[in-house]
């Protein structure tokens, strides 16, 4: 059992741990900005509960998820208002700033998507956890983690689709 | 396709928040907000039984002749509040680094004054200017001034390309190349110079970076764009907040220049959503900013392009 009021203890936690943290919550909310707050309400729940069962690592990295799993910000994120201009007047030749036009259309898919999905495929994908892992992380089912991915990937694939990539690009990009 | 599919995405991710650091002081809000939330539901508790009796106190004494107006301070202290609040959401703010930044110079008619000397009167032409790590590219469109009584005025297309190698005596500074296409001559020349590009970031204080400037075209360039800088400004006392307004139909935040930053009249525009520049007026100079996500079609906004039939020339920078 761990105190997380330990105001030491939770410097120390994110000089370790901390950069991967930010980076899924920056993954969870689809800026810097949002994913800063996602950690920092994910830090406050550490704080309420004040004494925690086990690893605290675990249990930011659960709130952070569940937080961004449950909608904590509906609302979009400073990136869906800019502009997405579409590749459909590429230039004509080929050159690595296609790579960087996908990437990020595939991240504006992904901050798209349903909250539940957008958390399973970080885990899934980002963190490369298992279905179980993933199950246990979100507090929810083998099988609706299954799901969500399997509809979550589905629904980028669509849309990425669209986005008019072909596969030589998507083979470059990878 | 699948592994393909996924690989990219995974990809992506990394592109996306590979360069994400916790800002410093995060566990330190976060146990301020904590703190806060807890003194809040006590105080609601307790507050519960006092809010009727707290109404009648009020309504009496706003009713009552003669009654004092709230202290003039209070206003200061919204205003100090207001600022600290922007300081904070501008320590937040997203990185400006993977931001194409536009800015758009409409048309228009400057007079700078130093002090001792006559008015000048200056014809800014149209131009568009973009800018992403160490590219840029400007148009600028000169009828304007042909108009004013500058008839060699030309209508150019410059663009600053990749940086070459940095120099090991001097690291601040940086050789890098500049294509330019006249429009007016149906020339184009291209040139390698230097350029004093700052290593590792300017220091001091917002205040004192550019206190002193006369001129708006100089202040201007001066002017950083970051929200960094804008918290430095705020911080220093160099910009106050002058409240919430419209520009051009979208909400945002105005901030007004003092002469702790610098001697011309100064007016930021920041958005309230990313506290991102919109539009900036220093000493009658107007300047509209938009940022956009580094897309394929955006970056093609920073290539050059020749037009055929154009003649080379020798380029009139220094080598």
């Amino acid at each position: 059992m761990q105190h997380a009021d330990g105001a030491a203890d939770l410097e120390q936690l994110l000089a370790d741990r901390g950069a991967q943290l930010m980076r899924a919550a920056v993954l969870l909310t689809g800026s810097q900005q949002d994913g800063e707050d996602l950690l920092q309400a994910a830090l406050e729940r550490l704080l309420r509960r004040g004494r925690i069962e086990g690893s605290t690592e675990g249990y930011l990295r659960r709130t952070l998820y569940n937080l961004a799993a449950d909608g904590w910000r509906r609302q979009g994120t400073w990136r869906r208002k800019l502009p997405v201009i579409r590749a459909s007047q590429s230039p004509a030749e080929p050159d690595l700033t296609a790579v960087v036009d996908l990437r990020d259309a595939l991240m504006r898919i992904l901050h798209t998507l349903p909250s539940q999905q957008r958390a399973v495929i970080v885990l899934r994908y980002w963190e490369q956890l298992t279905q179980a892992e993933t199950a246990a992380a979100l507090g929810c089912s083998e099988g609706a983690v299954k799901s969500a991915a399997s509809r979550g990937l589905q629904r980028m694939r669509d849309l990425a689709g669209s986005w008019q990539v072909t596969e030589t690009e998507l083979k470059k990009a990878t | 396709m699948n592994g393909d599919f996924e690989e990219l995405l995974r990809d992506s991710m990394e592109w996306f928040a590979g360069t994400a650091r916790v800002p410093s002081g995060l566990a330190g809000l976060a146990r301020r907000q904590h703190r806060r939330r807890r003194l809040a539901a006590r105080a609601a508790i307790a507050a519960g039984t006092a809010v009727a009796s707290a109404a009648v106190v009020i309504a009496v004494t706003g009713g009552a002749a003669g009654a004092p107006r709230p202290p003039a301070r209070a206003g200061g202290a919204v205003q100090a509040q207001t600022a600290a609040y922007i300081v904070r959401r501008a320590e937040r703010a997203v990185s400006t680094r993977n931001l194409i930044l536009e800015i758009s110079t409409p048309e228009q008619v400057v007079i700078s004054q130093q002090p001792g000397k006559r008015p000048v009167t200056s014809f800014i032409p149209r131009s568009v200017q973009w800018g992403y790590h160490y590219q840029s590219r400007t148009e600028v469109f000169a009828a304007y001034l042909r108009r004013h009584g500058r008839p060699g005025a030309a209508n150019t297309d410059t663009e600053d390309g990749p940086l070459g190698k940095s120099l090991a005596s001097s690291p601040s500074l940086h050789r890098f190349t500049e294509t330019m296409v006249n429009y007016s001559d149906r020339t184009w020349s291209r040139g390698r110079q230097l350029t004093g590009l700052a290593g590792g970031g300017s220091a001091g204080t917002a205040c004192e970076l550019i206190d002193g400037m006369t001129d708006p075209r100089a202040a201007g360039e001066a002017f950083f764009t970051s929200p960094s800088y804008i918290r430095s400004a705020l911080a220093c006392g160099g910009l106050s907040v002058a409240g919430r307004v419209r520009v051009d139909g979208a909400a945002a935040i105005k901030l007004t220049g003092t002469r702790r930053l610098m001697r011309l009249p100064l007016t930021v525009y920041v958005s309230p959503a990313t506290y991102l520049l919109i539009r900036v007026v220093i000493g009658g100079l107007r300047q509209d900013y938009r940022w956009l996500a580094p897309t394929a079609s955006n970056l093609a906004m920073l290539k050059v392009r020749i037009p055929p039939g154009f003649r080379r020339v020798r380029s009139q920078d220094p080598p």
